[in-house]
């Protein structure tokens, strides 16, 4: 909120000298919500919704209306935070914030699979890695 | 209803509203304006009086070069003021960190923000066992992979150490490792020219040769100085190969108050300062322009039991200090924080 550009830490356990990739992706949750209070809040005709509000209130409610449509996906919506009942999570397990966080982890372990490089450019990284290694004698 | 019906204009006429659209970004001010000025002012005092102690010749040689007073025998650089305004004048207010291709790209200063993974842990939590044990080059490639799954995550800090290689090499086949996992801007953790020269190679060879390298910084260097106030050939030669080479350095301090900078925020934030400038000054006698970015994590030793702090008030306090320090100098910063 100073103004730093790059904010960093994510994963990290133990004063810098362990990584947990279930930490990992419960910092990505929580810094999305970071991401989000910092944004601020967007001023306009339209966020202000005073037509709404005067068509609506004080006897109607606002879950139908299609200014509500319009703007919901535009509310923070964590994926690992539970925001139910604790009935609803002991029916699910009553699965912790660090389980599911592994969930989530292992799910991106087995399926994530970015474009790899070229197989010409991996050969290439391969040996200027083992000409550094000839070079410092550890070949 | 509508908001642009002609009714509604009349009936909101009388309602203040300017009709305008606006977005205020959250921001915390640890410091007035002031208070920043006498900041600044007592790390150009250190720099011109106390110096920094600088190990290499070659360092040294250049800092020299570009007007500091420079010993030798003492191994100590002081700054004239003037060196380190011109440094400050000339390192670019916003740096882009290349990912392999431009979807990946992050533009950092000016208002901008983004996260960043923690480096470097030597250990990690195993997937499958959850048990502790030393990370190996496979585990970065992992990480990478990982990382380059997480949305928040715009820079991928080298996370962790290949303990299952030699140590002379070791970064560099991190390196390779996170190139070959993840899309995203790497950080090459590297602590010599041999190795940064390497890591600059692996990262030419990603994105078609050192020509284009230049100005698409797909790796950038992450050095600490030694606080208080020394620049060691760890952070020395990495900073000149990669200022040479057109790409990003990273100077991340970290000062603990009580032990390697005065107890008091305000003094531990004059030496992290100090030590910051005097690394933007060398990049910056490299070579006019380069691109750097400033911040590292600074906060109090506990003095009862020796620790660092960290979630400590003061920690928050030094590091968005800092950063506001960084947008008094229109340089972009890297601090922790998550």
């Amino acid at each position: 909120m100073a103004g730093a550009n790059v904010i960093y830490g994510m994963g990290m356990i133990e004063a810098g000298l362990v990584l947990d990739y279930a930490g990992l992706v419960m910092d990505n949750e929580f810094a999305s919500m970071i991401r989000k209070t910092v944004e601020g809040v967007h001023v306009s005709r339209e966020t202000l919704a005073l037509d709404v509000i005067a068509e609506l209130a004080p006897l109607k409610d606002f879950l139908s209306h299609e200014h509500t449509y319009r703007h919901m996906r535009s509310q923070s919506s964590p994926r690992l935070l539970d925001r139910r009942l604790r009935e609803q999570w002991e029916e699910d397990g009553s699965r912790d914030l660090y389980e599911r966080a592994w969930d989530e982890a292992h799910r991106l372990l087995e399926t994530h699979r970015p474009e790899p490089l070229p197989p010409g450019v991996i050969a290439d990284l391969r040996s200027i890695v083992d000409d550094a290694d000839r070079a410092a004698g550890v070949a | 209803m509508s908001i642009d019906s002609a009714k509604d204009e009349t009936t909101l006429a009388n309602s203040g509203l300017t009709g305008g659209d606006r977005r205020d970004r959250l921001s915390v001010r640890v410091f007035g304006d002031d208070e920043i000025q006498e900041l600044h002012a007592g790390a150009l005092w250190v720099l011109e009086h106390v110096g920094v102690l600088v190990d290499s010749t070659e360092a040294r040689r250049i800092f020299a070069a570009g007007g500091c007073d420079v010993d030798d025998e003492s191994r100590m650089v002081k700054f004239p003021p003037y060196v380190v305004q011109e440094a400050i004048a000339s390192a670019p207010r916003q740096v882009t960190f290349a990912g392999r291709d431009v979807d990946h790209d992050v533009v950092v200063g000016d208002g901008s923000m983004v996260f960043q993974n923690f480096g470097i842990a030597p250990k990690i939590v195993d997937p499958e066992t959850r048990v502790i044990r030393p990370s190996t080059k496979d585990d970065i490639e992992t990480c990478a992979r990982v990382c380059d799954a997480l949305p928040e995550i715009g820079i991928f800090e080298m996370a962790l150490t290949a303990e299952d290689k030699p140590p002379a090499t070791a970064n560099v086949h991190s390196v390779e490792a996170a190139l070959l996992g993840g899309r995203k801007p790497v950080c090459a953790a590297t602590l010599t020219t041999a190795e940064t020269e390497a890591c600059i190679d692996l990262a030419a060879a990603v994105v078609g040769g050192r020509q284009k390298l230049s100005t698409r910084s797909l790796i950038y260097a992450g050095v600490c100085p030694l606080s208080p106030l020394r620049l060691t050939p760890d952070l020395t030669e990495p900073t000149i190969a990669m200022a040479e080479a057109g790409l990003i350095s990273t100077f991340l301090s970290e000062v603990m108050s009580g032990a390697t900078a005065p107890i008091t925020v305000a003094g531990s934030i004059v030496v992290h300062a100090a030590e910051m400038l005097a690394s933007v000054s060398l990049a910056q006698l490299v070579r006019r322009g380069t691109p750097v970015v400033v911040g590292g994590t600074s906060g109090p030793m506990d003095m009862r039991w020796g620790t660092a702090s960290g979630g400590a008030p003061e920690f928050a306090l030094c590091n968005a200090g800092l950063a506001q320090l960084a947008r008094f100098w229109a340089l972009p910063s890297m601090l922790a924080g998550l």
